[in-house]
């Protein structure tokens, strides 16, 4: 119980980065390998506002989101755009957001060096024990903030004219462009969304891990096997996809070996892959978004 | 045509053989000695505290060695390279010290997997070579003759440890959690023998990755299991996270560690977790031991920081070095290497250094430190028996 407990506040972080993965695939249909180091730019900056300009955490986070989304538009604008322009294949479009990750966690490096941060939680770190069971409140708060972010998104998604436009452009590219959408500025709604999801996941973890400059990397593969295991381009699927590989990962380090943790996890990715290779959560007529 | 050819041969023998007196010009008119001192270490990364605070040590060394003229005619010159403590990084910044700065010795690395991919690059090139902040057992079980260990080793360290929580605290179950890289296994083996020679009973002895932020299972598991002490081996960053989680998980049994995670930034980052925790060092900046106090005065005036272990080891290493070369007088591998192994009578800021066979140095005190309201204090001092 307690395994399934410690799962899941690191299942909503990784739930956070697939909808990211998942929300750029589906609309722009390319892999943004910079999500994860999103996560770790939003973190950077949240503790910046937070521990040296002295703002609450709230105004914080939500500053620190504002700028990933503006630094995910850039990205979208500045490299994307381009090469897309130039017609070239998707593979450079993907190793393009790889290039964005290394300058990102390089930049990191640069500006607030190699030791890890101490980033304080806003609700106190006291523990939380009910019967023989513990918890942080930093474990509540990632769970509920995730939640309704997720909601927000599905609310943006349904109820929105940008959102519907993002559905539009996913089902179809082509149709909607016909139908007046301009698909471009779509996919700069994606990655601002998507980067702005990736801050936030990077801000709720960074209270119990530290920020440090390459906590993209990890948290960033672990999100893309998420959104992998959910279906990608699915965002129930990402949701799913997350919380199955953080309790996965919980319950595998405890039970079986903390070593081969990692291993089992990505061994659950292939075996994911082989029986269902569109994902476990995909439906057979497959929707998008 | 010929004649062309004829000048164009002389013109060419002409310049180079200016230019081989040139060369020989330069090497005449700087006769002052020159021992070039090659240094490795992690300036960033997960232990980039480690390698700065070694940088800045072999650097103030140098400075006083050379202001004092304490190395004779001899004159250090140090050159860094950061191998982010990545041992494939390592092994090519050892090799371009050697190779492009011509370094005469090295002192590398601080994390043991490093340290041992540099031996590979140290042995085949036949040049002596230092760790001041490798403990890792396996290092001077290697059979390299070029190889010397100025950090405490590690099995001095796991006895010391093991032996104050069984016959000091009474302890009986324990586990042990260490990084699953050569310095976090040599640890576990170490730890493991000192319980079967300590009768301590081990339930639970599990391993992380390097850069694991999620320790929880594996705590869980030992808190199952009624361990009243966990015995940590590996870097700071991962010793704070994984304090931190055992407290959240309502663990309150004793936490060990060794010197590889004795750094400031533990006690920054672990906060009220890691109160209270015992760790092994060779060295704390309040000894009222007159070397020490030098040192620390020295340090603090040229980077207004306190001086951390590893900080004095490579300190102290800097200073065998220039004794070596002074008693040898030449900067030449063996003589230097054999220099090293002779290396007695010398009084230290950890200690009074003097190498085995192996490359161990065995003159070293090990101490039990315990961290109390977010500072070192000593406990007890071990002195090294071998």
């Amino acid at each position: 119980m307690q395994y399934l407990l410690n799962g899941l506040p690191i299942g909503a972080t990784y739930a956070l980065i697939a909808l990211g993965y998942s929300l750029i695939y589906a609309s722009a249909g390319v892999l943004n390998w910079a999500q994860g180091d999103m996560a770790m730019l939003g973190a950077y900056l949240a503790y910046t506002l937070n521990r040296i300009v002295g703002l609450g955490f709230l105004p914080s986070m939500l500053v620190a989101m504002a700028c990933a989304a503006l630094v995910g538009t850039l990205v979208e604008r500045g490299v994307l755009r381009p090469l897309r322009r130039r017609a070239s294949p998707s593979i450079n479009l993907i190793i393009a957001t790889l290039g964005v990750a290394i300058i990102a966690r390089n930049l990191a490096l640069i500006v607030w060096g190699p030791d890890p941060q101490l980033f304080p939680s806003p609700v106190g770190s006291r523990t939380i024990s009910v019967g023989s069971l513990n918890l942080l409140p930093q474990d509540l708060l990632i769970v509920g903030v995730a939640i309704f972010l997720m909601l927000l998104l599905q609310y943006f998604l349904r109820f929105t004219r940008e959102g519907k436009a993002l559905r539009a452009v996913a089902q179809d590219r082509m149709a909607a462009s016909l139908m007046g959408i301009v698909v471009e500025r779509s996919d700069s709604v994606a990655f601002a969304t998507s980067a702005a999801l990736g801050a936030a996941a990077g801000i709720l973890i960074a209270p119990l891990f530290f920020v440090t400059f390459n906590m993209g990397a990890v948290i960033g593969i672990k999100g893309f096997v998420a959104a992998v295991v959910g279906g990608l381009g699915n965002i129930p699927g990402a949701i799913a996809g997350g919380f199955v590989l953080g309790l996965t990962e919980a319950v595998a380090g405890g039970k079986i070996s903390s070593g081969y943790r990692d291993a089992i996890s990505f061994g659950v990715l292939i075996l994911v892959l082989w029986l269902r290779p569109s994902g476990l959560f995909s439906r057979v007529n497959r929707a998008k978004v | 045509m010929t004649l062309l050819r004829k000048i164009s041969v002389f013109a060419l023998v002409g310049v180079l053989s200016l230019s081989i007196s040139g060369l020989y010009g330069c090497g005449g008119a700087s006769q002052t000695k020159v021992l070039k001192i090659g240094v490795a270490g992690p300036e960033t990364g997960g232990s980039a505290q480690l390698g700065q605070a070694q940088h800045r040590a072999i650097q103030l060394a140098c400075d006083e060695i050379n202001a004092a003229n304490a190395a004779g005619e001899w004159k250090l010159e140090p050159y860094f390279e950061d191998d982010e403590s990545d041992p494939t990084k390592s092994a090519s910044a050892t090799n371009k010290l050697i190779q492009q700065s011509n370094v005469n010795v090295v002192i590398a690395s601080i994390n043991s997997s490093c340290t041992l991919a540099d031996m590979v690059v140290t042995e085949r090139a036949g040049i002596p070579q230092i760790t001041a902040g490798s403990t890792g057992a396996s290092i001077t079980e290697q059979g390299d003759k070029w190889i010397f260990r100025t950090a405490v080793n590690d099995e001095l360290q796991a006895n010391a440890l093991v032996d104050y929580a069984v016959k000091t605290l009474g302890i009986k179950k324990a586990s042990t959690l260490t990084a699953a890289d050569s310095y976090g296994q040599s640890g576990a083996t170490l730890l493991k023998a000192a319980a079967e020679k300590a009768g301590l009973n081990l339930v639970v002895t599990a391993t992380y990755n390097g850069g694991d932020k999620d320790f929880k299972p594996q705590l869980l598991s030992m808190k199952e299991k009624g361990t009243e002490a966990i015995f940590l081996w590996g870097i700071y960053t991962e010793a704070a996270l994984i304090a931190n989680q055992a407290r959240t998980l309502g663990i309150n049994g004793q936490l060990f560690g060794a010197s590889g995670m004795a750094a400031a930034k533990l006690i920054e980052l672990g906060q009220g977790a890691v109160e209270g925790m015992l760790l092994t060092q060779s060295f704390l900046p309040d000894s009222p031991d007159a070397k020490v106090k030098d040192f620390v005065v020295a340090y603090k005036q040229k980077y207004n920081e306190d001086p951390i272990p590893h900080a004095a080891q490579a300190y102290d290493s800097v200073y065998i070095l220039a004794d070596a070369v002074k008693r040898a007088n030449s900067n030449a591998p063996q003589a230097l290497r054999d220099a090293i192994m002779n290396t007695s009578g010398l009084q230290l800021v950890t200690g009074s250094p003097k190498f085995d066979e192996k490359g161990n140095d065995v003159g070293k005190s090990v101490l039990i430190t315990k961290i109390e309201k977010g500072k070192f204090v000593l406990v007890t001092k071990v002195i090294s028996g071998q």
